[in-house]
């Protein structure tokens, strides 16, 4: 339909859309393929040079990410059990994010108005996901907590 | 006066289409308010929602938009209350971003409750937009993009912040 109008001849011809999006795709690929790269051969447990939760810091208790860094390494070597020794929240949210974050470069990519992948999750499941997360920040700080770290 | 108007859809352009097509576009949620348009005279490609004109919605019946409403009309006629014609651009049809992930990253991340408020609002966006209460999922929509920008932002505050202090500290002791 676009195309036949190409040849009526008064027509102005708008300038080449601004194309960013290409740049802008591999620039966060570029970035996370580093910091994932990074992760792979640097040991949490061992190196120091991770950021430190300030929560865990101040209060010395265990924040819903904390040990989350050392899942993330724990999952890159195929470790699933220590992963979720570490933190079991992190070993859930890692696929949700990974799909969140493709869908993400994709748009961005296409020059698309970046939206949201997840709208269309049931109300429950997003409730249940902010309940589990307040009743994982508050269990793991209890002494019965049977996982790390 | 050539009434054609140009946009930008999927990385694609798209039209031409006459302005009111576009503002039902708009208004439909079939293209965003953020989406490029362009029409003869201007220089670049720009954002819907900054162009004059496209930026408040079409008007509310087919007759001319400049006809005063005539005396008399019978208050069934009247426009409900609330319903504003200056109402900003909603992307009726389109479900509203619900920022799930961005909340959810900025409460492990930030470790702060921020991110939970914005999980709820997330929720909501999500029950509003199937109950068919479309502005009020932009409403809680837009609320949830609050709730992450501060945790995000305490966040990254708090810990630049407390970075400093431990260098202060370093090299106070050194």
């Amino acid at each position: 339909m676009e195309l036949s109008n190409i040849h009526s001849a008064a027509r102005i011809v708008p300038p080449a859309l601004p194309r960013r999006g290409p740049f802008m795709a591999i620039l966060i690929i570029a970035i996370s393929v580093l910091a994932v790269g990074y992760l792979y051969f640097h040991n949490p447990a061992e190196h120091h040079l991770f950021p430190t939760c300030l929560f865990h810091y101040f209060t010395g208790l265990q924040c819903p990410g904390c040990g989350g860094t050392r899942a993330a390494y724990a999952l890159l070597h195929g470790r699933l059990g220590l992963a979720i020794w570490y933190n079991p929240l992190a070993v859930l949210v890692a696929p949700i994010a990974l799909l969140w974050g493709v869908d993400r470069v994709r748009r961005v990519w296409r020059g698309d108005v970046v939206s949201n992948c997840f709208t269309h999750i049931p109300p429950r499941v997003v409730w249940g996901l902010a309940i589990f997360l307040t009743a994982f920040w508050i269990g793991r700080n209890l002494p019965g907590y049977p996982l790390g770290p | 006066m050539a009434d054609q108007w140009y946009y930008a859809h999927g990385g694609q352009q798209l039209g031409p289409v006459t302005i009111a097509e576009l503002r039902q576009k708009i208004v439909w949620g079939e293209i965003q308010p953020q989406a490029l348009v362009w029409t003869e005279g201007m220089a670049t490609w720009q954002a819907a929602h900054t162009v004059a004109g496209l930026a408040t919605p079409a008007p509310q019946t087919t007759q001319s938009p400049q006809s005063p409403q005539p005396p008399g009309m019978p208050p069934a006629y009247a426009a409900p209350p609330g319903a504003s014609p200056y109402q900003p651009l909603s992307y009726q049809g389109a479900a509203p971003p619900n920022y799930l992930v961005q909340s959810i990253l900025v409460t492990i991340c930030c470790c702060l409750p921020f991110g939970i408020v914005g999980i709820v609002y997330a929720a909501q966006v999500n029950s509003k937009f199937q109950g068919g209460d479309h502005a009020g999922a932009q409403l809680a929509s837009a609320n949830a993009k609050r709730w992450s920008m501060i945790g995000l932002i305490c966040g990254i505050v708090i810990n630049v912040l407390v970075f400093g202090l431990q260098i202060v500290v370093a090299v106070a002791n050194s």
